[in-house]
């Protein structure tokens, strides 16, 4: 314990002036942000390159600070003296973690405990969520540019090194936009775990190897190696089947949670001829929908769609991500698909067939709790603390419900009986049919965006708007007072099912105007 | 009590470049075993392998009875080793870089470091940076001796020293070899003779010679044949001479294998009578001369 102190001693005092200017950084990153949370959200008088570099000095000083504390005691050269003296590698490595513990743990989760008090969380509560994110930032931060530093012995060679793996990646999955495959947000959600579980090995492992034996070339050619791969993961195009499996078609007899019907073409916009993407053109399916349960929410995650022509030309698009909400009530929604231009010009005026197969979650309510708007900000269980955005007199139809929640943003489902609606009536505007609005949030930030300096998130859930916005109505908001209910959503089901269009122009479904995916 | 340092068929390769060559080394304890040869010769791979800074291609060392790839963290309690190229951490003034390094060992001996930066006349406020490399060396050789170390082991440390620092630097060494093994690597060869027991001759990664001082110098005569006519120089002669020449009436050579009554027969032997016999003792400086311009043979 002894040497592993006296080594930490002498690491501060080396590094005294970098630690200071670390925790000004940070400090007066702190400071801006609680100053501006007193002036709510009002924003300081900084020109945004001040802000941005504010924000990025304190994980830039903790990288600086990593890379030079491991180069104090080079493990790469054999000219340094610390090689044949008495240093332990096990105490080394301790002393080397327990000053990284020192200036970027500590001083991160005195952050993080500033900031959840500062917002109205009490810290102690979410201890587990606060050592969690010092696991990320080990994960994320500290492991890779370690993994860097003890493989080099100048700053400058970690720059170089960090440089040259940013390029092999990049260029190498550059090349993956050139190859065919299905949308990569369709990709299932443990694969970054197992990437965060293959970080943390493998910098864990560089590392130690490093301090037991200092044979840089190993670990080098590691590191070099894992470059690679994760650029060739990204040129692996997903396999259909992985999306079959998560969405499996619908047993016979089995009742969809919606029921769709497909809709004539929208012709109230003019034809956009410009292609999303070279040699594409974009054709939008609308359907109406009906038979969503009370309570429950289908989410359309991806869409296939495949043309027959009475010549037997078929053409079959690739899985494509959706996030197309179906509520309970009819509806109309849209779904979008690419064709090859070719395909198109060939097809265009010819009577087709389309099968469209769409790739559904349904989520339900769970612990459901009403809660009663109230004035200002309000706490809300599971959530957080939240305001609500009324109607006013520019945005009539406007309803939100923002929140702060800690350390990450919860999956929320709301929604109100306009019936109920507190909010003031507007003189010359005609009310709709009672009805229910409904709103959801399934932002999944996952493991890498817990990370933060401010463990608050932000987040709002937008109330559905049933009717396509005429001026003249108005559609009852939440005010202080509406009663409305919040729940956890919970996927019970991941299915696809499919609809079939015959005898149809594809002319007719050329994609017209911007903004057609969603429900309207 | 076995040898402080003791390599056997050691073989270090760097691609094709052999650096040692199959080294066997004994330096016995209590020795000041100077290790010389030219460079490129592997004196300092040697070094750096028996420091477990490197590892060998092929054969063993042992250093302190410790397998040399078992070197590493206590076992520098008892050796001491000081390198021309050793980094030092520069940003730190000289005090407290000895006082850094004194919890470090067991046995360090705060008057003994005292006494040292007392006697190597050490600027203890200075940073070491902003120290000559003499001073640096000192500094280095200081913080090597303070916790009396077993094995003193120096590379290179003389190098382009000024003679005075090289003085301080050897006075502060021989003080401390009265209880410890010293080997030096060095091509200071001058210096080297005035305080070496013993002294080995690397070359190519091979070690020609390895004995006692004393016994390399009586082995080695500058041999002057004077004759009353020019002389032929002989087709074979023993393969302990090297390096014959001759000028007018005067055949030169070194006789490597120095015996006066056997040396005497031999020259008989092969040039029959001549005028005079002279045999001059060699400065190491001259040995190493002789063994780095190659004999014929050698011994």
């Amino acid at each position: 314990m002894r040497q592993i102190l006296d080594i930490y001693r002498k690491d501060v005092r080396h590094f005294w002036i970098e630690i200071c200017a670390s925790l000004l950084a940070l400090s007066a990153y702190v400071w801006r942000e609680l100053a501006q949370w007193g002036n709510r959200q009002a924003g300081m008088d900084l020109p945004n390159f001040f802000i941005g570099l504010l924000t990025a000095l304190g994980p830039i000083s903790w990288c600086l600070l990593v890379t030079r504390v491991i180069h104090d005691e080079s493990l790469v050269v054999d000219r340094q003296f610390w090689v044949t003296r008495p240093y332990e590698w096990k105490k080394l490595l301790a002393a080397k973690a327990l000053f990284v513990g020192s200036f970027v743990n500590l001083p991160l989760f005195v952050c993080n405990v500033i900031f959840l008090k500062n917002a109205g969380f009490s810290p102690t509560q979410h201890l587990l969520g606060l050592l969690w994110i010092q696991v990320l930032i080990l994960i994320f931060l500290v492991l890779p540019v370690a993994s860097v530093s003890v493989v080099t012995s100048t700053l400058v060679q970690v720059l170089l090194w960090t440089l040259g793996i940013a390029v092999c990646i990049a260029s190498v999955a550059s090349l993956s936009t050139l190859m065919p495959q299905s949308d990569p947000s369709l990709s299932s959600d443990n694969s970054e775990m197992i990437w965060l579980l293959l970080f943390l090995a493998i910098g864990l492992g560089i590392i130690l190897w490093q301090y037991c034996q200092r044979k840089a070339w190993i670990p080098r050619a590691v590191i070099v190696g894992i470059a690679l791969f994760m650029a060739a993961a990204s040129l692996i195009p997903m396999p259909q089947a992985e999306i079959e499996r998560a969405y499996p078609q619908l047993a016979a007899g089995e009742q969809p949670p919606l029921h769709l019907v497909p809709a004539p073409p929208d012709h109230r916009h003019a034809v956009d001829d410009s292609a999303v993407e070279p040699k594409k053109v974009e054709l939008t399916i609308r359907f109406h929908e009906s038979a969503v349960a009370k309570g429950s929410l289908v989410l359309i995650t991806a869409t296939r769609v495949a043309i027959r022509l009475p010549s037997g030309d078929a053409w079959t698009s690739r899985w494509r991500a959706a996030s197309v909400e179906v509520w309970p009530g009819d509806g109309t929604i849209s779904v979008a698909s690419t064709v090859d231009k070719g395909f198109f010009e060939r097809s265009r005026v010819v009577r087709a067939k389309m099968d469209i197969t769409l790739a559904y979650a349904e989520y339900h309510e769970v612990d459901t709790r009403q809660i009663t708007v109230q004035p200002g900000v309000f706490r809300v269980d599971g959530v957080g603390i939240c305001w609500a955005i009324s109607p006013d007199s520019q945005f009539w139809n406007r309803s939100y419900l923002d929140c702060q929640s800690p350390l990450r943003s919860p999956k929320i489902m709301a929604h109100f009986e306009t019936a109920a609606s507190t909010c003031p009536r507007a003189l010359g505007k005609t009310e709709i049919a009672p009805t229910t609005r409904y709103a959801v949030n399934l932002n999944d930030e996952g493991a890498s965006g817990e990370i933060a300096i401010i463990p608050i998130r932000n987040s709002y859930v937008s109330f559905s708007v049933p009717e396509r916005g005429d001026d003249e109505i108005q559609i009852p908001g939440i005010c202080a007072g509406t009663q409305m209910t919040i729940a956890d959503p919970v996927v019970t089901r991941t299915a696809s099912i499919q609809v079939e269009l015959e005898d149809v122009s594809l002319n007719d479904y050329l994609r017209r105007g911007a903004g057609l995916i969603g429900q309207q | 009590m076995s040898d402080p340092i003791r390599t056997e068929n050691l073989k270090k390769k760097f691609g094709r470049l052999n650096a040692l060559n199959g080294l066997d080394l004994a330096v016995p304890e209590g020795a000041i075993y100077a290790l010389v040869g030219p460079n490129g010769a592997g004196k300092t791979t040697a070094i750096k392998i028996l420091m477990n800074i490197s590892r060998p291609t092929s054969g063993r060392a042992e250093v302190l009875g410790t397998d040399s790839r078992r070197i590493a963290g206590r076992s520098f309690c008892t050796i001491g080793y000081v390198s021309e190229n050793q980094k030092l951490p520069e940003w730190m003034r000289v005090d407290s870089f000895l006082a850094y390094l004194r919890p470090f060992y067991p046995s360090w001996d705060r008057d003994l470091e005292d006494e040292l930066v007392k006697r190597l006349d050490l600027p203890r406020s200075r940073k070491l940076k902003q120290l000559s490399r003499g001073m640096r060396m000192k500094v280095a050789l200081a913080s090597a001796l303070a916790f009396r170390p077993r094995l003193i082991v120096l590379d290179e440390p003389l190098g382009g020293l000024d003679p005075l620092v090289r003085d301080e630097l050897i006075e502060g060494l021989l003080d401390r070899a009265t209880e410890a093994t010293v080997f030096i690597s060095s091509h200071d060869l001058a210096e080297i003779e005035s305080f070496a027991s013993h002294v080995g001759y690397l070359e190519e990664g091979r070690l020609v010679f390895s004995e006692k001082m004393g016994t390399l110098a009586g082995r080695f005569r500058e041999v002057e044949l004077t004759f009353d006519s020019p002389p032929a120089l002989p087709g074979k002669y023993p393969e302990s001479w090297m390096h014959m020449n001759s000028s007018a009436a005067v055949i030169r050579f070194v006789e490597s294998r120095f015996d006066e009554p056997r040396t005497t027969s031999e020259i008989a032997a092969v040039f029959g009578a001549s005028r005079n016999v002279a045999y001059a003792p060699m400065s190491l400086r001259s040995i190493f001369l002789a063994m780095a311009k190659g004999g014929r043979n050698r011994t």
